[in-house]
């Protein structure tokens, strides 16, 4: 594999997750797109061209994994509401148990910290940290 | 404190472009993405001085209206998720697999042209040089080019075909063989002998 291979991947990374992301935006509330781009956008790297949301999520409305809404604001023009449906909830749980099992087996082969400390590259099995698992599951509801 | 708003020049510029490049998706998808982008940059704008450096701000984190539409264009849902991953400036080619928009050029309008008044107008020359304007072009598919050629040759060799069966019928009639327009059967000319007889009237 070439030396910029490794590079490559990410936009895979996040052209596989950030569908799923969005979804999990929504999980709590309803909110309209400038908010979940301002969300997306605090993440760093997760999102370089913000208008692309927008098909994106025209896409999910269409897949029926979310509904939408026009609400009127106070102060302004209406604004689309995006909201998790059901399939898209259940959607959302499914990859959320698959990234969950892909990360950590990755992390551990990868033998980075915060996996249980124990590289498992030579072979012996690092124990699953707790209090390391919990914060990494906080760190994605923080989303 | 003023607040940018649609009506700044560079904004209402990209909005133009937008709605230009966005004339390639389907009216419902158009008109969806535009209203999106302009309620994203009502909201966007709210939160920024009234200054040329801010506004354009505002745009940049837009990305190009192309990548845009490119991601709204894209068949789908992997590929609407690689155009929202990649680097906006020098917008990566279509994933594998994406067709061109099915839109057609003068290029396509003259081949068809070519093709069937191109018959009339100019014999032979002009169907050929619609077949070869035909496979020049991008917006078709190879498998319609194929069946564009082989209907545009066939129509000669269907003329070619009727000749030899017309001469084949005329001079089948030199051998003694007497086809009978009528009933359309061919039979040997009846000979007196064997020519059925009519009932004899009863003598009274």
């Amino acid at each position: 594999m070439e030396l910029g291979g490794a590079r490559q991947v990410l936009p895979q990374l996040r052209r596989g997750t950030l569908e799923y992301c969005v979804l999990a935006l929504l999980r709590d509330r309803p909110r309209y797109g400038f908010d979940l781009v301002r969300a997306l956008a605090a993440e760093d790297g997760l999102l370089t061209s913000e208008g692309t949301i927008y098909p994106l999520l025209s896409r999910l409305r269409r897949d029926g994994l979310v509904t939408t809404t026009w609400q009127e604001s106070d102060a302004g023009p209406p604004r689309r509401y995006y909201a998790l449906t059901a399939d898209g909830r259940s959607a959302l749980e499914r990859f959320a148990a698959d990234w969950q099992r892909f990360r950590d087996g990755v992390d551990r082969v990868l033998g980075l910290p915060g996996t249980g400390g124990r590289r498992a590259v030579d072979g012996r099995q690092g124990g699953a940290d707790a209090g390391d698992a919990a914060a990494g599951s906080r760190r994605e509801e923080g989303l | 404190m003023t607040v940018p708003d649609l009506d700044h020049p560079a904004v209402a510029g990209y909005v133009h472009r937008l709605t230009a490049a966005a004339a390639t998706l389907p009216p419902g998808h158009r008109d969806e993405l535009v209203a999106d982008i302009r309620a994203h940059l009502e909201d966007a704008l709210a939160g920024v001085p009234d200054q040329e450096g801010a506004v354009l701000e505002v745009l940049d984190r837009l990305g190009t209206p192309e990548d845009i539409v490119a991601a709204a264009d894209l068949p789908d849902e992997r590929g609407a998720r690689a155009a929202a991953m990649s680097p906006p400036a020098g917008s990566p080619p279509p994933p594998a697999g994406a067709a061109p928009p099915p839109t057609w050029t003068a290029l396509e309008v003259i081949a068809v042209l070519a093709l069937t008044a191109g018959t009339f107008v100019l014999p032979v020359v002009g169907p050929l040089i619609g077949l070869v304007l035909a496979w020049t072009s991008t917006r078709w598919h190879t498998r319609d080019k194929a069946i564009a050629t082989v209907l545009t040759l066939l129509q000669p060799m269907l003329l070619v075909l009727a000749l030899l069966a017309g001469l084949a019928l005329a001079g089948g009639s030199a051998s003694g063989v007497v086809p009978v327009p009528a009933t359309g059967v061919v039979s040997p000319v009846p000979s007196p002998t064997s020519a059925p007889r009519l009932p004899t009237p009863p003598s009274p």
